[in-house]
């Protein structure tokens, strides 16, 4: 039977569900190729619906960055491989502090609570997100991050740095409401992971090549790092750094500062 | 694995379009438009589309994944071209990039057997 042959469109009211009401579904009648009849045809039907399989993470995430934005928060979505150092360059972040902006975090891990525990000494606001144990997501998406927003005084704060799950693949996919995508990548990652797992930093708004205090141990090459970076996101910024020895931690610091101004000034516009 | 993801809200939203039709109705086959830059392996999609349909009425539709090609424009050349090799740079101007086509992850359409005309 030839269903590519479609000549039946109908008025989309007939059907209720919301993806018919936002994106005018259509139907199509099928089953009338060669073996079809002049009237009377039955068989199966094709309904075009064109819907964004996102669409109920990304309504989520809106809200998240309306709330945000209402208070003047900077958000940022840290994302890389699990052992990047994402939390050490939190903990390196909060020892140096913010030229007195307030920072608030939301670590997401699959299992235990030993991020937020690390960062919980700095007397932070903190909330740790688990996705479930045993195979749980490999990834923060966005009603799990609003669970976490609603634990928070967004009014004291002035910054959220979200730590995703470490993945370099899966947490590019959802939007969490975030201002900006930061994409962390260790030098002991090798050379060419930008190229691998290019959606991460293709979306990615900041690049950070971390735990740069190990490169004269290493047969990598850090402005082939850098290169490989441009050639999936040419417009991206990038910043090497050491948590450890806090080499360019003061450019990503003046990064999220800067951020924090512009989500006040905006918040004072509106 | 955000394949698993991916598979169940599929089946979500086509059980939520099922209500529409007569009870009975089944769902012959799922079509999905996935641009190659969401890194969607079509195999484990498929695999895990049978795994969460099952007990749903869903279950035995047949997935058609169409894979869309990543197309892009340089702004200060308009050149356009496919984007074969992971490079997000013109080859002309060393300029970024803006993606045209390639990131999709649209439910396309489902084909539906209600016995009616």
């Amino acid at each position: 039977m030839d269903y590519s042959h479609r000549r039946h469109t109908r008025d989309t009211g007939r059907f209720p569900c919301a993806a018919g009401r936002s994106t005018g579904m259509r139907y199509h009648k099928g089953g009338h190729g060669a073996g079809g009849t002049s009237g009377g045809e039955r068989g199966p039907h094709e309904v075009e619906l064109h819907q964004n399989l996102l669409a109920a993470n990304d309504r989520h995430a809106q809200v998240i960055r309306g709330l945000l934005r209402a208070h003047g928060v900077f958000s940022a979505n840290l994302m890389s491989s699990p052992g990047a150092g994402k939390t050490a360059l939190l903990e390196a972040t909060l020892k140096r502090g913010l030229d007195g902006f307030v920072m608030g975090v939301i670590e997401g891990d699959i299992e235990t609570t030993a991020d937020a525990d690390r960062i919980a000494p700095f007397g932070i606001q903190v909330v740790q997100v688990n996705t479930g144990p045993f195979g749980g997501d490999c990834h923060l998406a966005a009603p799990l991050v609003a669970g976490a927003i609603h634990q928070l005084d967004l009014h004291s704060l002035d910054v959220l740095v979200v730590e995703n799950v470490g993945n370099l693949v899966c947490p590019a996919e959802f939007d969490i409401g975030e201002d900006a995508k930061v994409v962390l990548l260790s030098v002991t990652e090798g050379e060419d992971k930008p190229l691998k797992y290019p959606l991460m930093f293709h979306e990615a708004s900041l690049a950070l090549v971390t735990k740069t205090d190990l490169l004269p141990h290493l047969d990598v090459d850090l402005g082939t790092i850098l290169a490989n970076i441009r050639r999936v996101n040419p417009s991206a910024r990038i910043i090497p750094l050491s948590a450890r020895t806090g080499d360019g931690l003061d450019e990503w610091i003046t990064w999220l500062v800067d951020g924090a101004k512009k989500a006040r000034t905006a918040q004072t516009d509106d | 694995m955000h394949e698993m993801t991916l598979a169940a809200g599929v089946v979500t939203e086509v059980e939520r379009c099922l209500g529409d039709f007569k009870p009975g109705a089944s769902v012959v086959s799922v079509t999905l438009q996935v641009g190659k830059l969401r890194a969607v392996v079509p195999d484990a999609l498929t695999f895990c589309f049978e795994v969460v349909s099952q007990g749903t009425p869903v279950e035995g539709a047949r997935l058609i994944i169409e894979q869309i090609p990543v197309r892009v424009r340089c702004a200060p050349c308009a050149s356009e071209w496919t984007v074969t090799e992971v490079e997000f740079m013109c080859p002309v101007c060393e300029g970024p990039v803006e993606v045209l086509q390639g990131k999709e992850l649209l439910l396309r359409a489902i084909e539906i057997d209600d016995g009616t005309e």
